[in-house]
């Protein structure tokens, strides 16, 4: 009897709906709060810059101050970025694998970069890593130092980036099913194999994922790098600080000009992470 | 002699997973363990792969001390239920996975692993898959693509940790029955964990029943069924009905049934039987009783029992459709119900 009803049913052509509800609404909302937020301030700063004209724009961001600087912010964030890759992975790692005493603190002690102000982070690592700080002065006799220098660059930058990969990758971890690494085990494999045949390639693209997140950041940071960096032009001058600087002398135009720069690297930088995170996870196969 | 276990003990904090076993396993012989969860079944199994230290006793594998021995020295291939396969790697990049990882001295050439690869998944019949990714198989064919994994290694034993138990019934029979079936045309040794005891008695040669931590009893898949060591076995490995007893000089009465000379202190005893081994008579020896529901399943036809006089729910006792049709009972009937089968136990060892 009910297949007979389902039988009537099914000749009637039916109405086309959407299982997730809101789709017209959630759409428009995120259209217009992305234009609000995002691509109107961001298209003024293409037409500020435009103010320059083509040469004059060409002549700012070439002058070899400005290279420099564009240099040392990508160059800089990108080590920091690689840096917390691997740092971070093996935080993650320990975080999920292994039940310590204190394994909840060490966990909370991770978000202390987002939370705290990026000045007193800066100030904190200058005076850890000046010549007479605590960890300078073992560095110094060695001939290495990191406060005033590229270097302290990258240390402030890896600071700030560190949470972005263990937040990413430590979930992708917990849902890692130990008996696959076991398995991988019981076949033979040695611990290193079982790490770069069976635990990477599924930790890959969330590890992609939290490196992209940490040199995003890294590439805007301001507060905790002009302290610790010294802010030598065409030595240890971040570009954030460059266009800060360039503002304060009313050179408006000039500054979102460098912006504009930053702003375009920045998202080609983006979309090739974003393309290959993509391709990861497809090798990854699909799930989750 | 492919394994052989003495004394093994294991605690997880308070809780004790393994209370001194002792096991042995004859090459070629497939061995279930078989019991409640948290018997300590597969931490055994895990014990056996190395999976897990023991914290005392030994194991030998094939003559050789492998107490100390890590799981990769072991050369034990391993089941998980949940297959554990590689996801991110395609069925044939899984089965290669044994062979791949070798030392390249001891490593197969590549043309050498291919085939044997190739062989392996067409004996798990699966050789159209081998492109395919995990996650585009069905349940029973990532069970297959796991066992063919594992025997890509040559294991000197095979465990399987309830490897049909994420999978519907009917795969699973099947299944169950293709495993038997590989095992009699490769003979390796294998033991597999199972809390389903259909499950062992049809496939296994010899089964290991486990509670709490031990082994209850060890024996062919019949000898369990009808023999049971305790009434934990009894009520285990199938139905069992509990029937108060009583022993006076030696003499054994199940409540109106004379039960023969079974030395023995006097007192109270209980048997336990089997659904299939009461049988109803309309008079004659035996507990007056009253049919309650009756339910024809197919060859069997249950028949609902209450015993008067007698606690607890009721029994019952399962006919052979043939002694139905001959008997037809119906609801309310008074009947006279005997025992075919019984076996006899302690009071105190049944609490």
């Amino acid at each position: 009897m009910a297949a007979l009803a389902t039988s009537q049913v099914l000749d009637a052509p039916l109405p086309r709906r959407r299982v997730i509800p809101g789709f017209g609404l959630t759409l428009g909302y995120t259209l217009v709060y992305l234009s609000l937020i995002v691509l109107i301030p961001l298209a003024a700063t293409f037409l500020k810059s435009a103010e320059l004209g083509w040469d004059r724009f060409l002549e700012v961001v070439t002058s070899p101050r400005v290279v420099a600087s564009l240099q040392l912010s990508f160059g800089a964030s990108f080590v920091a970025a690689l840096v917390n890759a691997a740092a971070g992975l093996l935080v993650a790692w320990v975080l999920v694998r292994h039940d310590f005493p204190g394994r909840r603190i060490v966990d909370a002690i991770v978000d202390l970069p987002f939370a705290l102000p990026t000045a007193v982070a800066g100030i904190a690592l200058t005076a850890l890593y000046a010549p007479n700080g605590w960890i300078g002065a073992w560095l110094a006799p060695l001939g290495v130092q990191v406060a005033y220098t590229p270097l302290g660059v990258v240390v402030a930058l890896v600071f700030i980036g560190l949470p972005f990969v263990v937040r990413t990758v430590q979930p992708v971890l917990e849902n890692l099913d130990r008996e696959v690494e076991q398995a991988a085990a019981t076949l033979g494999a040695q611990p290193a194999q079982i790490f770069l045949r069976v635990v990477l390639p599924v930790v890959w693209p969330a590890l992609l994922t939290g490196f992209a997140l940490a040199f995003a950041r890294a590439v805007g940071e301001y507060g905790s790098v002009i302290f610790i960096a010294g802010n030598m032009p065409l030595v240890s001058e971040i570009a954030p600080l460059l266009i800060v600087t360039k503002l304060e002398q009313y050179e408006y135009a000039e500054a979102t000009a460098i912006a504009v720069v930053m702003l375009v690297i920045s998202f080609a930088l983006m979309l090739a992470i974003n393309a290959l995170q993509g391709w990861a996870q497809r090798r990854a196969g699909g799930v989750r | 002699m492919s394994i052989r276990v003495q004394g093994i003990r294991k605690r997880f904090g308070e809780f004790v997973a393994l209370d001194g076993v002792d096991l042995e396993i004859e090459t070629g012989q497939l061995v279930a363990l078989l019991g409640p969860s948290g018997c300590g079944k597969t931490t055994l199994l895990r014990v056996l792969a190395g999976l897990e230290s023991p914290d005392a006793g030994r194991v030998d594998l094939h003559g050789r001390d492998a107490t100390q021995l890590p799981v990769q020295a072991r050369n034990v291939g391993f089941v998980f239920q949940h297959y554990a396969l590689f996801r991110h790697m395609s069925v044939f990049d899984n089965v290669a996975f044994g062979l791949t990882v070798r030392p390249r001295r001891t490593r197969p050439a590549r043309t050498q692993i291919r085939a044997r690869v190739e062989e392996l998944l067409s004996l798990v019949q699966l050789d159209w898959a081998a492109d395919r990714l995990p996650a585009q198989l069905s349940g029973g064919q990532r069970q297959r693509v796991a066992l063919a994994r594992a025997l890509a290694i040559e294991p000197a034993v095979l465990l399987l940790d309830e490897p049909f138990g994420a999978l519907d019934t009917q795969v699973r029979q099947e299944l169950r029955r293709w495993l038997r079936r590989l095992h009699d045309a490769l003979h390796f040794t294998s033991v597999f964990v199972t809390h389903d005891q259909q499950e062992a008695l049809e496939v296994a040669d010899s089964v290991v029943v486990m509670n709490r931590g031990r082994i209850e009893q060890r024996g062919a898949p019949a000898d369990v069924y009808d023999r049971p060591a305790s009434p934990f076995v009894h009520r285990f490995v199938g139905t069992s009905h509990v029937l108060p007893a009583e022993r006076t000089a030696d003499r054994v009465r199940i409540g109106p049934i004379d039960a023969g000379l079974v030395p023995g202190p006097d007192g109270p005893l209980e048997a336990r039987v089997r659904p299939h081994d009461l049988a109803l008579a309309r008079d004659g020896e035996g507990w007056p009783a009253r049919v309650g529901a009756v339910r024809v399943l197919g060859p069997l036809v249950q028949v609902e029992l209450t015993i008067d006089g007698v606690p607890g729910g009721p029994r019952i006792a399962e006919l052979s459709r043939e002694q139905y049709e001959a008997t037809p009972w119906r609801t309310g009937d008074a009947v006279r119900l005997s025992l075919k089968r019984w076996a006899l136990y302690d009071r105190a060892e049944a609490a």
